[in-house]
Parts: C-alpha cells; sequence; structure tokens
C-alpha cells in the first residue's frame, strides 16, 4: 500500500504509521478493509480540539469511533514555535524535518480509544479507517496536525514567544445572534 | 424600530450601509451613494448565515461626514475607529464572509485593514500623483502587508483594475529600502518607465535592455523584458533587490523555462506577481506563480496537485473551498464586477508599446527615402506626406505591411504582441472583445493571427462587406455563442451598430480625431450594457502615433472623418519641424 493515496506529506505519513506501524509483529488481516473504507470516503469525522468522532456506515451497520489525543506539553509548544512561523500558512515536510532536526516529537499519541462496534481488539478496523481518513485530512491541512495535539486550540497558546498568530477569519459557528449587533441586541 | 449598520468591505475598502428592522434586513439608508446587494452574514431566525443584503456603499474619506439617521453600534464603532480609536467591533462591523461561506473577517483584521489602509492613503497623496480608487488604496496596502508577512503576493485584479498603477504605490512606500526591479513583457518596457514617471516621481525608472547594469541606488526601478531576464539572468541575480515585481507573470507559467528559472534565482526582499488571468481556472499555472512568489509555501508540486489539483478535476466542492482557503492569504483577485460601484461606466488603460528593431530600421528607413525624395509644395505636398504616414503608422502595426515578409507574425511588432497577449486573455476569460483598426490589412493580420494561435475564427467587419453580410456579423456576435473577437474597420464599424455582448474594447492604431474613437468604443458602451467597459488603446512609443495620441490629450477640435484635417495640420509645418514631429524620439 505504497502510493500517494495516504501519507502524501510527512505529516499525514505519522496518521498512516499508526495503522500501519513500520515494525510489526505479526501481519494485521484488517489494514486492506480499513484502508478501503477510507479511500471510498465512509469515514466522516468531526474534529473538535483534540477529540476527533469518526462515523462509519457499511451497508445496515453504523459505528462510531472516538479518538482523543494527548496534548503537547507547554514546552514542545513553546519549541515549536521557535521553529515554525506563526504566520506560515501550510506545514511543509521541511518544517517536519526541522522539527526532528531539533529532537522535537510531534508523533500523535493516543489518551484514549473507543469504538461502538463489537470488536474485542483497540485496532478495530473503524480506528484504523479512521487513522487513514485522519491521514487524508492532515495531508489536505498539515496544521490540522499540530492542532489535533492542541498547538493552537488547546490553551496553551505559545504566548512567550512572540505574538500568536493573528487570526483572518472568524467562524459563523461562534457567533451568538443575540450580541451580533453589539452588546444588546437590536 | 430600524436601525443603521456599518459592515466594512475589506478587499474593497468601502462601507456597506444597510438597515435592521428588529427582525430582518430593512430598505437601504436613506442616504446618497451607490445602491448595491452584498453577500453578508446576517441573523436569519435560527443562527447567522450568509444572505444578500441590500446596502448603499460609502467610500471610508466619506464616512465621518455623513449623517446616518438611527446609527446602531456597528455604525457608531467605524465612526470611532475612523477617529483614531480602537473599539470592540460587534461582528455587524465585519460580518464580510469568506468565500464557502463559513467564516467572517475576524475584528482586528477588519479594523486594522481599514486603518492602515486610510493612513496608506493619506501617506501616497502627496507622493503618487493619481487619484486611488478605493479598492485601488487597498492593493497596495495590501501589498505591503501581505509582502512583510509572506515574501510575496499576488496580485491577480482582472485587466483594467489597475494592477500598474498600485504596484508603483508599494514600491513608493518602499522606495528608501533599496533598487528594485520590474519585468515585464519586452513590448511595455517603455510604458512602465513612463507610467513610473507619471505616477511615482519619487522614484527613478531605468529601462534596461542588457549590457552593463547600471547603477542602481534606492529608490531606482529598473525595468526588463523577460528575453532580457532570459539572457542576463546572472547580471540581475547579483544583487539583492529590495522589490521585484513580475508584470503578467502567466508568462513564467512554465517553471521548467530558462526564463522562470531565471526569474526564480534573483534574490528579492519582496517578490510581487501581477497577472490578470484568472488564476483559480489553470492550477498548474497558479502554482508556478505561488512558488515564485512565496516558494516557502508552495515548494512541492506533487503535493499541491494531490491536494487541490486532482480533487479538484475529479469535481470536489470542498477542495476548491479549501484552496480558495489556502490562497486567500496571499492571492488577491478582483473582478470588475465586485468593484463595479467604484468604477465610471467607461475605464480607458493606455498603452504605450515598445517598437522592435525590426519596426525601429524601418521607420528609420521610410524617413530617411522621405527626407531625400521632399515633400514638395502644395497639393503634392499633401499627397507625399499622406502616404508617407500611412506607411509610418502600417510599421507601427506590424513591419511585414512594409517588407512583405508576412510568414511569421509573432515577436515582430511591439503592439500586436502586446495586442495578442491581451486577446489570448480575454478569450481565456470568456471576455468578448472588439478590435478597432483603420487598415483592412492590419484587420487580416489580426484574424490570422487569432486562428494561427488562438484557433479561433474571428470575423472581420469592413466596408467591403453587404449590408447582409454586415447585418449577420453583428447578429452573430450579439448571440450567446458568438465569437470571443469581432475585428472592426474603424470607418465602416464607426457609428450605429450595437454590439454590446463585449465589454473590452482595443484600439490597435490611433486615429486622430478623439470623438472617433469615443464613437467607437460606444458599440460596446451603449444601452444595454450592463458592465464596466474597458477601453485599450496602443500606441507605439517614440513615433508618429504619440503625436497622434498626444492630440488627444489636447483635445483637439477637429470633426473631420478622414486623415486629411490632421494631415493638412502637419502640411502647413516646414520641412524641419515636420521631420523632428516624424522622426522617433529617442526614448528608453
Ligand atoms: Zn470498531
Amino acid at each position: 500500500m505504497a502510493d500517494n493515496e495516504f501519507g502524501y506529506t510527512s505529516w499525514g505519513m505519522d496518521w498512516v504509521r499508526l495503522a500501519q506501524p513500520l515494525k510489526v509483529s505479526k501481519p494485521e488481516p484488517l489494514l486492506p478493509r480499513a484502508y478501503s473504507i477510507a479511500r471510498n470516503n465512509l469515514v466522516q469525522t468531526e474534529i473538535e480540539n483534540t477529540t476527533v468522532r469518526a462515523t462509519i456506515h457499511r451497508g445496515s451497520e453504523a459505528s462510531v469511533t472516538y479518538l482523543e489525543l494527548t496534548p503537547l506539553s507547554a514546552t514542545t509548544i513553546t519549541a515549536i514555535a521557535q521553529l515554525i512561523p506563526a504566520e506560515a500558512l501550510t506545514l511543509t515536510d521541511e518544517h517536519r524535518v526541522a522539527l526532528a532536526e531539533h529532537g522535537i516529537s510531534i508523533k500523535p499519541q493516543f489518551a484514549r480509544t473507543d469504538c461502538s462496534c463489537r470488536a474485542r481488539t483497540e485496532r478495530c478496523v473503524h480506528m484504523l479507517a479512521t487513522c487513514y481518513a485522519l491521514a487524508r485530512r492532515v495531508d489536505e491541512t498539515p496544521w490540522l496536525a499540530l492542532d489535533l495535539q492542541g498547538y493552537r486550540t488547546g490553551g496553551t497558546a505559545p504566548s512567550e514567544t512572540g505574538e500568536a498568530r493573528p487570526a483572518r477569519w472568524t467562524s459563523i459557528d461562534t457567533l451568538d445572534p443575540a450580541t451580533y449587533f453589539g452588546v444588546t441586541a437590536g | 424600530m430600524s436601525t443603521a449598520h456599518a459592515t466594512y468591505l475589506p478587499d474593497r475598502h468601502l462601507f456597506a450601509l444597510w438597515t435592521w428592522d428588529g427582525s430582518a434586513v430593512g430598505q437601504v439608508p436613506k442616504i446618497p451613494g451607490d445602491p448595491e446587494t452584498v453577500a453578508l452574514a446576517v441573523p436569519d431566525g435560527r443562527g447567522i448565515a450568509v444572505s444578500e443584503v441590500p446596502c448603499v456603499l460609502i467610500e471610508p474619506e466619506r464616512y465621518l461626514e455623513l449623517e446616518l439617521p438611527e446609527p446602531g453600534a456597528s455604525a457608531l464603532a467605524w465612526r470611532a475607529a475612523l477617529e483614531g480609536e480602537h473599539p470592540a467591533l460587534p461582528p455587524a462591523a465585519h460580518a464580510t464572509p469568506n468565500a464557502g461561506g463559513t467564516a467572517i473577517v475576524a475584528a482586528a483584521r477588519a479594523l486594522r485593514v481599514l486603518q492602515d489602509t486610510v493612513a496608506l492613503s493619506g501617506e501616497l497623496r502627496a507622493s503618487l500623483k493619481a487619484d486611488l480608487r478605493p479598492y485601488q488604496a487597498r492593493g497596495i496596502a495590501w501589498l505591503h502587508e501581505t509582502t512583510a508577512a509572506h515574501g510575496g503576493a499576488v496580485l491577480a485584479d482582472e485587466m483594467g483594475l489597475g494592477k500598474t498603477v498600485q504596484a508603483i504605490g508599494y514600491l513608493l512606500g518602499r522606495a528608501e529600502a533599496g533598487p528594485h526591479l520590474v519585468v515585464c513583457p519586452t513590448s511595455l518596457v517603455g510604458n512602465w518607465v513612463h507610467e513610473i514617471e507619471r505616477f511615482g516621481p519619487g522614484l527613478r525608472p531605468i529601462g534596461w535592455r542588457g549590457g552593463k547594469l547600471p547603477d542602481a541606488p534606492a529608490g531606482t526601478v529598473l525595468v526588463t523584458g523577460y528575453p532580457t531576464l532570459r539572457g542576463h539572468g546572472p547580471a540581475l541575480q547579483g544583487k539583492q533587490w529590495a522589490s521585484i515585481v513580475f508584470d503578467e507573470a502567466q508568462v513564467l507559467k512554465n517553471p521548467r523555462t530558462q526564463v522562470a528559472k531565471a526569474a526564480r534565482a534573483i534574490p528579492a526582499d519582496a517578490r510581487v506577481a501581477l497577472t490578470g488571468t484568472p488564476v483559480e481556472n489553470h492550477l498548474e499555472e497558479l502554482w508556478a506563480l505561488l512558488n515564485l512568489v512565496v516558494p516557502h509555501e508552495f515548494t512541492h508540486k506533487t503535493q499541491f496537485r494531490r491536494r487541490f489539483v486532482r480533487p479538484i478535476t475529479e469535481g470536489s466542492a470542498p477542495a476548491v473551498l479549501r484552496l480558495r482557503d489556502a490562497i486567500e492569504p496571499v492571492v488577491l483577485a478582483r473582478r470588475k464586477s465586485e468593484v463595479a460601484g467604484s468604477l465610471p461606466p467607461k475605464i480607458h488603460c493606455d498603452l504605450v508599446c515598445d517598437l522592435t528593431r525590426e519596426q525601429e530600421r524601418i521607420y528609420d528607413q521610410l524617413l530617411d527615402r522621405a527626407e531625400e525624395e521632399g515633400f514638395g509644395s502644395g497639393g503634392q505636398r499633401h499627397t507625399r506626406l499622406l502616404a508617407v504616414l500611412t506607411e509610418l503608422k502600417q510599421v507601427c502595426n506590424h513591419p511585414g505591411l512594409i517588407s512583405g515578409d508576412l510568414d511569421e507574425l509573432s515577436g515582430r511588432s511591439g503592439k500586436f504582441d502586446v495586442c495578442a497577449d491581451i486577446l489570448a486573455n480575454n478569450v481565456d476569460a470568456d471576455a468578448p472583445t472588439l478590435v478597432f483598426t483603420q487598415y483592412r490589412r492590419t484587420g487580416e493580420l489580426l484574424v490570422r493571427h487569432c486562428a494561427e494561435e488562438l484557433g479561433i475564427t474571428v470575423p472581420f467587419f469592413h466596408g467591403g462587406l453587404n449590408q447582409a453580410q454586415r447585418t449577420e456579423i453583428v447578429t452573430d456576435f450579439q448571440s450567446a455563442d458568438g465569437p470571443p473577437v469581432l475585428v472592426l474597420s474603424l470607418r465602416a464599424a464607426g457609428t450605429g451598430l450595437t454590439l454590446t455582448r463585449a465589454a473590452d474594447v482595443i484600439h490597435f492604431d490611433r486615429w486622430w480625431n478623439p470623438a472617433v474613437e469615443a464613437q467607437a468604443s460606444d458599440r460596446a458602451h451603449r444601452i444595454g450594457q450592463t458592465r464596466t467597459v474597458t477601453v485599450t488603446t496602443l500606441t507605439s512609443g517614440t513615433t508618429i502615433e504619440e503625436h497622434i495620441a498626444g492630440m488627444h490629450d489636447r483635445k483637439s477640435a477637429l470633426t473631420d472623418l478622414t486623415d486629411s484635417a490632421g494631415v493638412a495640420g502637419l502640411a502647413r509645418l516646414d520641412d524641419d519641424r515636420l521631420f523632428e514631429l516624424l522622426r522617433r524620439k529617442r526614448g528608453n
């Protein structure tokens, strides 16, 4: 499965590696199915800060998978902010290399995983498919790799090292119609 | 009760004023200004959603003197902002949505953009000799802001919106930062020098066509053509430039060409690409431009393809929105229809095109011969002068019209090449275009070029057609699937016709009497035309055509529709004075 479907950026590849680690003790029979589910866009992901909720419909079956990632430490966030300019539009493979050269590990770590299916293993086909689906989303928008680990979303903004990235846009979802016109509606 | 609200539109640097009647958008406020429907994020009963809101548009400069009835918090906050304060802005004040309709401009950014643009307009009032339209002031501020944050920027405003004046305004603000470089199509080097002299007298433009690189202290703008960049790249690469501007940057769309490699290798603190092509229609070209001006952000073509090009080609709508989000911080592309409220119904774009070496040689030879033979006197003087003028004007159009060598058309006439670029661009942008010329054979060359290079069949409306043929051409052109270009003889088509499917008009050669050109332009700009008409004139620099164009500026009162009145004026001059007029002025 070495192709450029998933993991065509080094940031996305971190997520592919969660599904298919380099060192495996035994072959993972579920991988081809998980891969195919993700490739056919059957995974719906909703992301909120460091948690991911993935819904997979296959035929009459539906499953919901939760992933929660371990947030980066404040020290790591500060160290990253020194290497990646806040105004960088896209995280590039070069940024990833720079972090590695400074010994900063940003491989995603699970704090918790859970799936509604009946499989006895944590690494069920849904969890594996979710990893592929997230690899795709991270490939598309690499900042997501860090944001999923609380880089700009976890409340530990890199304030010591200069300005936080100034927001260009405000999501409409965060606006309250009651205060749209000012403190009091009118 | 109805309250009035003000939403700032950053890309246009205008306020949209609208009212809210307590539960829905109300009628436009009763104030003077341009009414327009604008997409804004407003409450819709359940939440907030993007909707088309009837507004009156007001320039920030006029906002403080405005007496707005029942101003709401947003209107008051912008008043405070213009008075130099830093008010808290309610969402209504910055409710301009993004492309996907999922977000509005952040409050802090809206405030900063307004105050920066107002400040910049004030600074430029003394140094830039041009009346900036609000969106142009914003474009200049945007160039400063974007190159400061990312090192480069793509200004992709539609043709006619004044990218050149925005680039000059930008360079003026950085004059002291060091020497600057402008690279443009080779026929437009003189035009750039001329425009910089005209708009930015604080800058020192130098046209450069190779040879020893001139001294370039801070404030110098070296202007050069793409062929010179290709041939003399190393000389330009040996210097650190404060800014480099690539005009018509779509020329560099193929990153593997020599010229694109030379362009990327020039070290500059700020890199700006100007293009009038619709960038989102050509994703590979877009990548090449982004890689040229912000290479650290758009490094890997394969990733760009995988991330955007492939899904967009496969029809993915989310990928289109992702692309817009990804490029929005470094690409500013405004269309005429979006800023129409700030535009007059007709905009003029006068391009002075350089002669090629071949044109210069033949032009000079014709005059040498005329000088030997003399013009004579009396009626003979008039006839001979008319013949020479006609030949000179033909050289300006295309040297092959005199030499007879018409095998290869490109690269031989400055005007022809510039016109060819504009037509290629307009065909691509789906902007039907009228081209007027006085000469039948010039018209035929244009038709031939369109067939050979653009693969399109272009009709030619000229005096040799009968009435039925004329009617057919007009009807065809006006139909929805009519031809993208129509060539017309100025004399045959100057009056009467309605050709409003075109909003772009090119005058390939110049006429003594501006009223004749204006009448021809009005084939497009007349009742039924709902868009802004762009009128482009092409003039060969340093030649008799400049003299003719100069008579326009003096509002010559000629009413004659033939060459004779203009020729009569010249025939009255003595030979010395006459040849002084006809000889090429040594310019850049
Ligand atoms: Zn499962």
